[in-house]
């Protein structure tokens, strides 16, 4: 099959790689539709991400049509058309059973290792680093899913691949982002960060009753989709964050903040390029300009909600200003099957169409360059939607041996 | 002239005595057999965590899978412990209904990843499996 890997910082590539195969009793192989890239494939591209080796098939979003089933699968069949949570969970342990999917305890066969970094392991994730179990990723034509009864949602056939697909991470990330907000009536939400997940916290925050959103970012696109969705906006590099926030809350600060952004904030000021220096040298993990920006920024009695991803050590975080506050703070990987029938009923009522984020197609032929295009945040992009080569029937139908150019959405 | 290369002789020899103890010593201690326990909290009653570990072929291919091996297969059980040669576990009633905390202990003399052995059988008991990141058999 045909696969996106990974071969070291900004270099993969599209290759023939063995087909994914049944190897635990509980798996299933999906063929794939859909998939996409997300900005947290942008960690590995960028090289932030250890335990990487070269072949590594990346993707962690991604949906399709069940090909074949393990023995002891008993919820899914062959044909049924399912969006695929990009964590893995047993659905047997502790975390499972309190919903808490993303810290499953038994799906990561690596464990040990990340329990040496971080104490205790989350649960293994599709195409992120043998950290996360080294589990072969979507951006393929086939997948192997594993404990597949537990986190692929069936889905219906009148919503359109483009609606659904990202069921599988940003729009529950964004939702879970706001909903650690525990959004009051009234409230004043600010967002940093407005890429894909930044755009569904947004919508998220005004879906569970927030008055106001305030977006922060650098790229005048994602302003404008934030406009859109009824956010008032402060471009990061042409204005003073703190005073603009300041003013957009009559001096209170936002009652919640979200970090939409992580470990590759980008800035000009001191500790952002403190930050940068000491990442490159390999002295820091994650810049964390965001978090230091929010803390100071955030009210009194705030929740601070970070769904950007953060990785090991970070400097300079003003705590002091976070217990002054007394801030509460929520984060982590998302626990993508708690929330997947709310949000696909969400999509079904035509309340949200999550396509709207949706601004480059193309193939898997076309991801490295797909790659190279979100990460510099080239063209306006801001989220891409990829087709399998498999599935361009109308190509293939008229025996046309082409890649479909990657088109821009408007 | 003659006293000097006495007292370089006699140094050359001390420092040369001192690294041969002190290689035996630690040679002695890494080899010598030492108790090593890990625990892990099991979902699943007392009674299924300790059938389990009462199944000579299930704890083998919990123990094998983590590169450990049975010495002897001649449990001796009780309902909070299980003992063989060379090791043993210990089952205790997590708080709150969170199942059943298993403390494996090893006699060995080499660092074993005991851990990995409770996380197998763990994984067994809990999801009916031993993840696997492979995509292919």
């Amino acid at each position: 099959m045909k696969a996106v890997t990974w071969h070291g910082v900004k270099d993969v590539r599209v290759e023939t790689v063995p087909d994914p195969q049944i190897v635990n009793p509980h798996d299933a192989i999906v063929r794939v539709t859909s998939t996409a890239i997300c900005g947290s494939d942008l960690h590995i591209y960028n090289g932030y991400i250890p335990l990487m080796k070269p072949g590594d098939i990346l993707g962690h979003e991604f949906m399709g049509i069940i090909e074949e089933t393990g023995p002891e699968v008993r919820d899914l069949k062959p044909g049924d058309r399912v969006v695929v949570p990009f964590t893995i969970s047993c659905g047997g342990c502790e975390p499972c059973s309190r919903e808490l999917w993303s810290l499953c305890d038994n799906s990561n066969p690596n464990a040990s290792v990340l329990e040496r970094l971080y104490g205790y392991s989350g649960g293994g994730l599709y195409g992120y680093s043998h950290l996360y179990g080294g589990y072969a990723g979507g951006q393929a034509e086939y997948v192997r899913v594993p404990f597949a009864d537990h986190g692929p949602i069936r889905v219906p056939e009148s919503l359109r691949d483009e609606q659904v697909l990202f069921l599988s991470d940003i729009y529950p990330t964004g939702y879970q982002a706001a909903e650690n907000c525990d959004i009051r009536d009234g409230d004043v939400i600010a967002v940093w960060g407005c890429g894909p997940v930044g755009q569904f916290a947004i919508r998220s925050a005004f879906m569970l009753g927030a008055s106001r959103v305030i977006a922060i970012d650098r790229i005048p696109e994602r302003l404008r989709m934030a406009q859109d969705a009824g956010a008032e906006t402060v471009h990061h590099d042409d204005a003073d964050v703190l005073e603009a926030i300041y003013e957009f809350t009559g001096g209170r600060g936002p009652d919640a903040c979200i970090d939409a952004v992580g470990m590759e904030a980008h800035a000009t000021t001191p500790d952002a390029l403190a930050d940068k220096a000491k990442q490159t040298l390999r002295l820091e993990f994650d810049r964390a300009h965001v978090l230091r920006e929010a803390a100071q920024a955030i009210g009194k009695g705030g929740r601070l909600s970070i769904p950007g991803v953060y990785a090991g050590f970070i400097d300079k975080v003003p705590f002091g200003a976070l217990f002054a506050k007394g801030v509460t703070i929520r984060m982590g990987q998302t626990h993508v099957p708690k929330y997947l029938g709310k949000l696909l009923n969400t999509i079904s009522d035509g309340a949200i169409d999550p396509s709207f984020v949706i601004t480059h197609t193309g193939t898997l032929d076309d991801a490295p360059r797909l790659y190279e295009m979100f990460t510099k945040k080239e063209e306006g992009f801001i989220k891409s939607f990829v087709r399998p080569r498999a599935l361009q029937t109308t190509d293939e139908t008229a025996g046309i041996e082409r890649a479909v150019r990657i088109e821009a959405v408007s | 002239m003659a006293r000097r290369s006495f007292e370089r002789m006699a140094l050359l020899l001390g420092t040369a005595g001192v690294a041969i103890v002190g290689v035996a010593v630690l040679r002695r201690r890494l080899t010598r057999p030492r108790a090593i326990t890990q625990c892990l909290t099991i979902r699943a009653p007392r009674q299924t965590v300790n059938e389990f570990f009462r199944d000579g072929d299930r704890l083998s291919l919990a123990l094998l899978g983590a590169g450990l091996q049975l010495q002897d297969t001649g449990l001796d059980a009780r309902d909070d412990v299980i003992t063989w040669d060379g090791g043993g576990v210990y089952l205790r009633e997590a708080p709150g209904g969170r199942g059943t905390e298993v403390r494996l202990t090893l006699h060995t003399a080499r660092k074993y990843p005991v851990k990995d052995a409770i996380r197998r059988a763990k994984a067994m008991l809990e999801a009916g499996e031993i993840p696997n990141g492979s995509y292919t058999r």
